[in-house]
């Protein structure tokens, strides 16, 4: 109520005084609402459940091969898990997003790191890195097919470029956030290059590279599934090409499913508790 | 002895002239006291010594030499900062170790003195904390070890207690003056309270004026240490201000002005 009245202006103050006082949640009262801290898993599995039933009820209520339900998707899953195919085209599929996410990484980390440093350099690559963050991946990978032919380089290539050009602006934001007082740190103490770049540069580089590693490897996989669509004989793109010649709704869903969950699992096992130790300074 | 000169002809931000004419010279070994307003250019003075700032006409030479490669830190120099200026993702003892990096990176077998001087400024139990877990006197004192774990022949201070209770303020100078009893660093500290110039200083330059100029350059008659707020150092000042007249006027405006009028109030 306090606060209620702190805030309200002198000609509210006696009608707010002349009403009933508003019921404020108490603490308690909401209490069974918010779960303790820690089980945000409970969470992220009811919205998941919730999601599924509404599927299985849409897909019973349409009763078409258009939409199949999840239980069929699943059997679809267990199938082709089981004849080694699934493991097979991911294990593929995977490998290529590593490829183009380490090349990614490493050559967007370096040209954004560069370009934070250096007004010259940004004035330079700054018209090209708006070129390259608008030209649509599909016309990427095209091109790096026609140039380099339908193999794995052209692949990774065409990957990558997609990705760089992002890495490249999360970098240049997080070099020219750099805080120059704990660089003169480092120089006062004449601390040697690399120990600079591991201890004082790059920890203060973290939360953008982790952004982009996030970002990054969402983009990637997706993108990697169209380039293995119009120029591989493998791979889980591949593979969605052959079933929608063959209208197979429900094999579709299983390895989209499939692939979502073993990008959520790398996410949640790899991502988080790298941030997490990272950042751990922060707690 | 050994002498650190330091020789500003000028010194310009953009169009406005700050420091000129400036000539001090530094017995190895001495501690002095920059004092002057804020804004008079005190921070920057320290910066060119470190070789944060090379963008000035003038010299600095030690026993007889450029103190440092241009653009570079001079070797054997401690720095405290306004601020601790601690990495925050760095443990205490890591913060401290980190200046011994480049001792490490000469000499393979050496061994960190880190833990030794978290000892002294008692943070050993510390040592494996996040800065931003301690209170601001106890990271005051972790960039008090860093700056002499590479036990320092030439110690650079600005302000480096300010905006710490009184108390805290206390130790830490006194703790400073232990460090220093022991590792006899030339030091320059910069600070607008004269009565701490007077508890810790051999001598005192006073800046004033635009653009900055030695005003005043002060040896302080060393009568013991005492606090801050003692009566000896009260009439320390009181005779300085005595002797000086034109002092307060030349530095018209100034904090020392001010920290002269707050304590009469008292």
């Amino acid at each position: 109520m306090s606060f209620i009245r702190h805030r309200a202006g002198p000609g509210d103050m006696s009608r707010a005084i002349g009403r009933p006082e508003p019921r404020v949640a108490s603490p308690t009262r909401w209490r069974w609402l918010r779960l303790p801290s820690g089980r945000g898993w409970l969470w992220r599995s009811a919205s998941l459940i919730g999601l599924a039933a509404v599927w299985e009820i849409a897909a019973r209520l349409a009763g078409s091969n258009m939409l199949p339900t999840p239980v069929a998707v699943l059997a679809a899953v267990y199938r082709d898990t089981r004849s080694g195919q699934l493991p097979l085209e991911l294990g593929i599929t995977m490998a290529r997003v590593v490829a183009a996410f380490v090349v990614a990484m490493t050559v967007g980390t370096v040209i954004g790191y560069m370009m934070g440093r250096s007004h010259r350099l940004n004035l330079a690559l700054d018209g090209p890195l708006v070129l390259a963050l608008n030209i649509p991946a599909l016309v990427i990978i095209i091109l790096c097919y026609l140039w380099l032919g339908l193999t794995e380089v052209a692949v990774i290539v065409a990957v990558a470029l997609n990705k760089i050009p992002v890495v490249v602006v999360t970098t240049r934001e997080g070099t020219r956030a750099i805080d120059a007082r704990l660089l003169a740190v480092a120089q006062v103490y004449r601390v040697p290059r690399t120990v600079t770049l591991y201890r004082v540069i790059l920890p203060q580089l973290y939360p953008y590279l982790i952004a982009s590693a996030r970002n990054g490897l969402a983009l990637i996989w997706k993108i990697v599934l169209v380039a293995e669509l119009l120029g591989r004989s493998n791979g889980v793109g591949f593979e969605l090409s052959v079933f929608f010649q063959y209208f197979d709704i429900t094999s579709i869903l299983a390895y989209t499913l499939a692939f979502a969950v073993v990008v959520m699992v790398i996410e949640a096992g790899v991502m988080r508790p790298l941030e997490k130790h990272l950042m751990r300074w922060r707690g | 002895m050994k002498e650190l000169n330091i020789h500003v002809v000028e010194k310009r931000f953009d169009d406005a002239l700050v420091l000129a004419d400036i000539d001090i010279t530094i017995g190895s070994g001495e501690f002095v006291a920059i004092v002057g307003p804020s804004g008079v250019g005190k921070t920057t003075l320290l910066s060119m010594v470190a070789g944060l700032d090379a963008d000035y006409t003038g010299a600095i030479h030690y026993d007889g030499a450029p103190l440092a490669a241009p653009g570079q830190s001079p070797s054997g120099l401690g720095m405290v900062f306004q601020e601790p200026r601690l990495m925050p993702w760095l443990t205490v003892g890591d913060n401290v170790r980190l200046a011994e990096a480049e001792r490490l990176a000469r000499d393979r077998s050496y061994v960190s003195r880190a833990d030794s001087l978290l000892d002294e400024v008692g943070l050993r139990a510390s040592r494996n904390a996040w800065p931003n877990h301690l209170s601001g006197g106890m990271q005051r004192r972790t960039a008090l070890a860093r700056a002499f774990v590479v036990e320092p022949w030439l110690l650079l201070m600005d302000e480096p207690f300010v905006s710490l209770d009184l108390q805290a303020a206390n130790q830490l100078r006194e703790l400073l003056r232990r460090l220093c009893a022991r590792v006899r660093p030339l030091v320059l500290f910069v600070t607008h309270n004269l009565n701490e110039a007077l508890v810790l200083a051999d001598r005192i330059v006073f800046l004033g004026n635009t653009p900055a100029r030695v005003v005043l350059d002060y040896r302080v008659e060393q009568t013991g240490k005492h606090d801050l707020d003692s009566l000896e150092v009260a009439a320390l000042s009181r005779r300085l201000l005595a002797h000086h007249q034109g002092l307060l006027s030349e530095m018209s405006g100034s904090d020392l002005d001010e920290s002269r009028r707050g304590k009469e109030g008292l």
